[in-house]
């Protein structure tokens, strides 16, 4: 008898009893927002922003979204064989320039550590170029060739500049692109499709 | 004098193109400019009742180009600044009554006596827009942050850029600030960089629009609304101020509350 008074004497009691529920209550509500904050779906607005990127890009051309895909795949290829190119890092752009369309792909080429070490602080003048003239006029060529089988194209236009900063070098090339893939139709358009450098 | 001409357009309807015509227009008048607005909205006459002008209306645009009456019988004197006017749409004819040669020629002749004139141009690309495009030099392309006024609004950059008219400019409408904190609108920034146009101006949502416009009373006259200030800002943009965008604050309570009810007028920019 005297053991289940203590035992009793230590049983919480009915009030403390609410207490505790209440407690384990709010510590669930807790629980429940903390998750709610940090397992929150992806922010609609990138999801506006990403479809709205890709739908304009659509728009800005006759091209369909599955042509555009290729083409992108196709640059990326391309420019592969004469630069280091993470397909994940070149952005593609077409957009209104003046009077005539631009796309534009953006490649960056970052740099190791000790390559810019050895580059001296920003001294770009004496960092090899990633292409060399003769690279560079075979680089024109294929674009000519790869983006021409996308859309006309004016012979000789095609232009390949780098640039080099201290952390990353940045690969530049465009080319004029004739009639045909702009959204008037009684404008004359032409279109220039550069790869250009920018930010990322 | 040589007066500027600007197209307002937008691609979808309805984002704020008369609201932007008629509160810029005014705080320019209030700057002491002299202005003209045009309403080209032929068959859908809108910016006279905004301007709260509609029961002064004897000409309208159409009747000027056909050569009815001369261009200042109809243009309406607003009611609350000097120096503003109104030429009115049509509201019995459709957009092929006039031609963008005839448009042209009028802001042309009302270059020279205006500073500026703004034309409130029908939403999309149909001919009203060429029309007024034509005529004007500079272009304000207005949206609301959702995507389908975005892609619209894309649609209208590329075709003002086809034209050789100067790189557009952005007002972004009905912005709700609490709605970009939680991450359900998109950003400035993020409109900027899909639309790549120069930002004009950052307009939010407010109730006072909607009390202006039952009252014919453009919001720059109200100086509790925050809509109102955003249009004094992009006026002294246009005036070539290098004026902060508005800083838009999500409405805590009493506070604002309070301050609304005082009236309590922020100093735009370094000027009033
Ligand atoms: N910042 C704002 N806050 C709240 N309401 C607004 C705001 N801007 C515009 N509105 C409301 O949106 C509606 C459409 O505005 P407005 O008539 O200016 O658009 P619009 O682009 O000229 O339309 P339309 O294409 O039909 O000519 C109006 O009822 C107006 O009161
Ligand atoms: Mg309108």
């Amino acid at each position: 008898m005297d053991d289940l008074k203590e035992i009793a004497k230590k049983a919480p009691s009915i009030a403390e009893l609410r207490d505790k529920v209440k407690q384990s209550k709010t510590l669930d509500n807790v629980g429940g927002m903390v998750k709610q904050v940090f397992e929150r779906k992806e922010a609609s607005r990138q999801n506006a922003h990403s479809r709205l990127k890709a739908v304009m890009l659509q728009d800005r051309t006759t091209m369909t979204a599955d042509a555009l895909m290729d083409l992108r795949n196709h640059i990326i290829v391309l420019l592969a064989n004469f630069v280091p190119v993470d397909r994940r890092r070149l952005e593609m752009d077409i957009k209104q320039s003046g009077e005539s369309l631009v796309l534009t792909a953006n490649v960056r080429v970052d740099l190791e550590p000790q390559e810019r070490m050895a580059n001296g602080n920003g001294d770009f003048e004496e960092r090899d170029w990633l292409l060399s003239p003769k690279r560079t006029a075979a680089l024109r060529r294929d674009m000519l060739d790869t983006v021409g089988s996308y859309m006309p194209i004016f012979p000789d236009s095609a232009k390949v500049r780098e640039e080099h900063f201290s952390t990353h070098i940045m690969v530049y090339t465009s080319l004029r692109i004739a009639d045909g893939v702009g959204f008037d139709e009684n404008a004359q358009q032409e279109m220039s499709v550069s790869f250009r450098s920018g930010e990322f | 004098m040589q007066g500027e001409v600007y197209v307002v357009n937008s691609g979808k309807g309805g984002v704020g193109k008369t609201t932007a015509t008629a509160n810029v227009g005014s705080a320019l008048s209030l700057r002491g400019k002299r202005v003209v607005l045009i309403d080209a909205d032929i068959g859908l006459r809108n910016l006279d009742v905004i301007m709260g002008l509609e029961n002064r209306i004897v000409y309208d645009l159409v009747q000027v180009i056909e050569g009815v009456c001369q261009v200042q019988q109809a243009m309406i004197r607003d009611k609350l600044t000097e120096n503003l006017y109104v030429i009115p749409a049509a509201q019995t004819r459709d957009k092929s009554a006039i031609s963008s040669e005839q448009v042209k020629e009028l802001c042309n002749k009302l270059r020279e006596d205006f500073d500026y004139i703004f034309i409130d141009s029908p939403a999309g690309i149909e001919q009203g827009f060429k029309n007024a495009m034509e005529a004007a030099d500079k272009a304000i392309v207005v949206t609301t942050p959702d995507v389908a006024a975005i892609r619209d609004a894309d649609r209208v950059i590329g075709f003002i850029e086809a034209a050789g008219l100067t790189k557009p400019e952005l007002i972004i409408n009905r912005v709700r600030p609490g709605m970009v904190r939680r991450g359900d609108m998109m950003t400035t920034e993020d409109i900027l960089d899909l639309l790549s146009v120069p930002l004009l101006g950052i307009v939010p949502e407010d109730e006072h629009i909607v009390v202006s416009g039952n009252r014919g009373v453009p919001v720059v006259h109200d100086n509790r609304s925050s809509a109102g200030e955003a249009f004094r800002r992009v006026a002294a943009r246009i005036e070539g101020e290098d004026v902060p965008m508005l800083k838009l604050e999500v409405s805590y309570g009493i506070f604002t509350w309070i301050k609304k009810m005082v009236g309590f007028k922020r100093p735009m920019g370094a000027k009033a």
